[in-house]
């Protein structure tokens, strides 16, 4: 059994969760969802000659990450990170594969550097200046319970609050075929490796390997969807139980023959 | 931190298919870089193939996964009984307490790219039998070890570029510090495609010969494909095995492609990495450097080495033998320093015929039998994504 962490702040951007303040009124049942695509603003950590070369996944990560550092009143410098989503960079990749079908191979240089899966990350310690580490994982439909596991486990080794933002934005035709997502939807956690004043709840991790067991889905039915068609929603369930300060055990999908059992307390 | 014991481990890149084979090549400078003929794409540079993967499928329950990358994969797994000795260890903790954690930076995406290049118009759909969950998805990699090896631990893969799998060590150590599980699998697999040597070409990233790290006139890297895994447990398999003593991480927060010039980043990996070890820095007895052949790498690694360790410090980068193996680098060359511990050997920086003559460090100019207690390994990526770790006995 894992020690608990807390999570101190809560980010997210997704149709029709503009923003935790929003959200957490969908969640308790205060206002109805409406699943209107949401827009995402240009993150202003990053300077305007990087703006246009920011894509619509690099900026939805940073917007989430911005809004949960602030909300967590910690120093973005030096809190380490960990980036998690599974499609890539869409916009990216997709031109360069198709630079890579034509005869001279016309590849953009800027679109290589811009491809790699930490490009978010980059621009996150670019835009922060931090130094401290930070990771870029995928764990395909289970990033939401891979991104927590780890943000987790590193919080506790190293003693350090960790930021983490699990985030998927669709991709383009011909890949959208061939991997389909429904929506944007990014949601950041603050974790700290103790309780402060500002925690908003206390997690348990344990690794679960009953295969007879089923994760939940959102209670809010609208949000089944999203919980489905973007690996970040299956965090809606644990945003969800702290938005109506309960306290209860879910399963986070892990993997096709596991799940990651989380007990959250709260109020922490 | 507390150490991990590295139980088993296997390495399978252009110079040789196992440990022992990567051993004798290292002793007998046998390098693996040719020139650039790969998939229809030829190129004015070299590289470092694993022979015969275009014949060695992935076997019939994995057929989903089949992909290049997934049969180097395969091959490595295959290879030094890391497979039999992973079925060990399932034995002592359970298949649920054993974490997958892979590096990789391009994964399958050569499946994409011939996908992507079988379309006759660009209005068209991609073929139905190009799946990316199986085959582009970063996480193609770690699902197939982790099914090849039945193991139901938690899994993901790490992709920070050319860093990737050296930062893996680092998450086994979290993972088992927090009993998150008891033992690990980690490694890296990166695998040649056009994304990799069209976009290092684009930014004129390669040398026009064997890559020459550390040379007065290198002029790029070399790139090449390997794969390579560890098992990482709290318990020695038997005495006189190489520890995971400390694991370093930092970000430059500089510049996407190009290190910082004073090699800010490097040197807080550095000194992380020997903090978690609990050793100073004359403790560390040979470093096996990032060393891609680049003007602006190997500068500023230099400049980071010598600012925390002093000038003469032994160094050499092995790529002039495997190439850069991209995501698949750090875990190579935890391999290779994990050869350099247990056979007392420090290896030569292949191709060095004039050393930089700015450099402070002491490159290794013939690989030569050496007393080893500590080494210390770097790997450096894009996006300003640094790692080192050290090894000892």
């Amino acid at each position: 059994m894992m020690q608990p962490v807390w999570v101190e702040a809560i980010g997210i951007l997704g149709p029709g969760l503009e923003g935790w303040e929003a959200a957490r009124a969908v969640f308790r049942g205060e206002a109805a969802y409406i699943a209107a695509p949401p827009a995402i603003p240009s993150p202003s950590i990053i300077p305007p000659r990087d703006q246009r070369r920011c894509s619509n996944t690099v900026r939805l990560a940073l917007h989430v990450a911005l809004r949960t550092i602030q909300a967590a009143a910690l120093d973005a410098a030096a809190t380490p990170s960990v980036f998690a989503y599974s499609a890539g960079d869409g916009q990216v990749v997709h031109r360069l594969l198709t630079s890579l079908s034509k005869p001279d191979r016309p590849v953009s240089p800027t679109d290589f550097h811009n491809s790699v899966h930490n490009a978010p990350a980059f621009y996150w310690a670019l835009g922060t200046g931090c130094q401290q580490a930070s990771t870029s994982i995928s764990a395909a439909r289970h990033c939401f319970a891979a991104a927590l596991l780890k943000a987790a486990s590193q919080c506790l080794a190293d003693a350090t609050p960790v930021l983490m933002v699990c985030f998927d934005h669709p991709l383009p035709e011909p890949l959208a075929t061939a991997y389909p997502l429904l929506a944007p939807l990014a949601i950041g956690l603050a974790l700290s490796p103790e309780r402060t004043p500002r925690s908003l709840a206390r997690l348990e991790l344990v690794w679960d390997t009953d295969r007879n067991a089923d994760a939940e889905r959102p209670t809010v039915e609208e949000l089944g969807p999203l919980w489905s068609g973007n690996p970040a929603g299956h965090g809606l369930p644990l945003l969800e139980i702290i938005a109506r300060t309960q306290s209860e055990e879910i399963r986070l999908p892990g993997s096709p023959d596991a799940a990651l059992r989380v007990r959250i307390a709260c109020p922490a | 931190m507390e150490p991990l014991h590295i139980t088993a481990i296997t390495l399978v890149s252009g110079i040789g298919r196992g440990m022992t084979a990567t051993a004798d090549a290292l002793r007998a400078e046998k390098s693996a870089l040719v020139p650039c003929a790969f998939d229809g794409l030829t190129m004015d540079s070299y590289i470092g193939v694993v022979p015969d993967l275009e014949q060695a499928p992935v076997r019939q329950a994995l057929q989903h996964l089949d992909c290049r990358n997934n049969r180097l994969a395969q091959t490595a797994l295959q290879t030094d009984s890391f497979d039999a000795r992973v079925k060990d260890a399932i034995g002592r903790y359970g298949a649920g307490r054993i974490a997958t954690v892979i590096g990789t930076t391009s994964s399958g995406i050569q499946e994409a790219e011939h996908a992507y290049a079988r379309r006759q118009s660009e209005a068209e759909r991609l073929t139905p039998s190009f799946s990316f969950e199986n085959s582009q998805s970063h996480f193609s990699v770690t699902a197939f070890v982790r099914e090849y090896l039945g193991l139901r631990g938690p899994a993901y893969t790490v992709s920070t570029a050319c860093s990737s799998s050296n930062k893996v060590f680092a998450d086994a150590r979290q993972l088992i510090a927090v009993g998150a599980c008891d033992a690990a699998v980690v490694g890296g697999v990166d695998s040649l495609c056009w994304m990799s040597l069209c976009g290092f070409n684009s930014l004129q990233l390669l040398s026009h010969g064997p890559c020459r790290p550390n040379d007065a006139n290198r002029d790029g890297l070399s790139i090449g494909e390997a794969a390579g895994f560890t098992l990482l447990e709290r318990e020695p398999a038997a005495s006189g095995g190489v520890r995971l003593l400390g694991c370093g991480e930092s970000c430059d927060a500089h510049h996407m492609s190009a290190p910082h010039p004073e090699g800010l980043g490097a040197i807080a990996a550095m000194s992380r990495a020997l903090g978690g070890a609990g050793l100073k820095p004359a403790d560390i007895d040979y470093i096996n450097l990032h060393g891609t052949g680049t003007p602006a790498n190997d500068r500023a690694e230099d400049v980071a080495v010598a600012k925390l360790f002093g000038p003469g410090k032994l160094c050499s980068s092995t790529k002039g033998w495997t190439g850069h193996t991209l995501g698949a680098a750090g875990m190579t060359e935890v391999a290779i320093s994990v050869l350099c511990l247990t056979e007392q050997f420090v290896p030569a920086n292949l191709n060095l015929t004039q050393p930089d003559p700015v450099f402070q460090m002491q490159l290794v100019t013939q690989t030569r039998p050496a007393k080893l207690d500590a080494v210390l390994t770097n790997s450096f990526g894009f996006g300003g994504s640094n790692c080192a770790i050290v090894l000892g006995r």
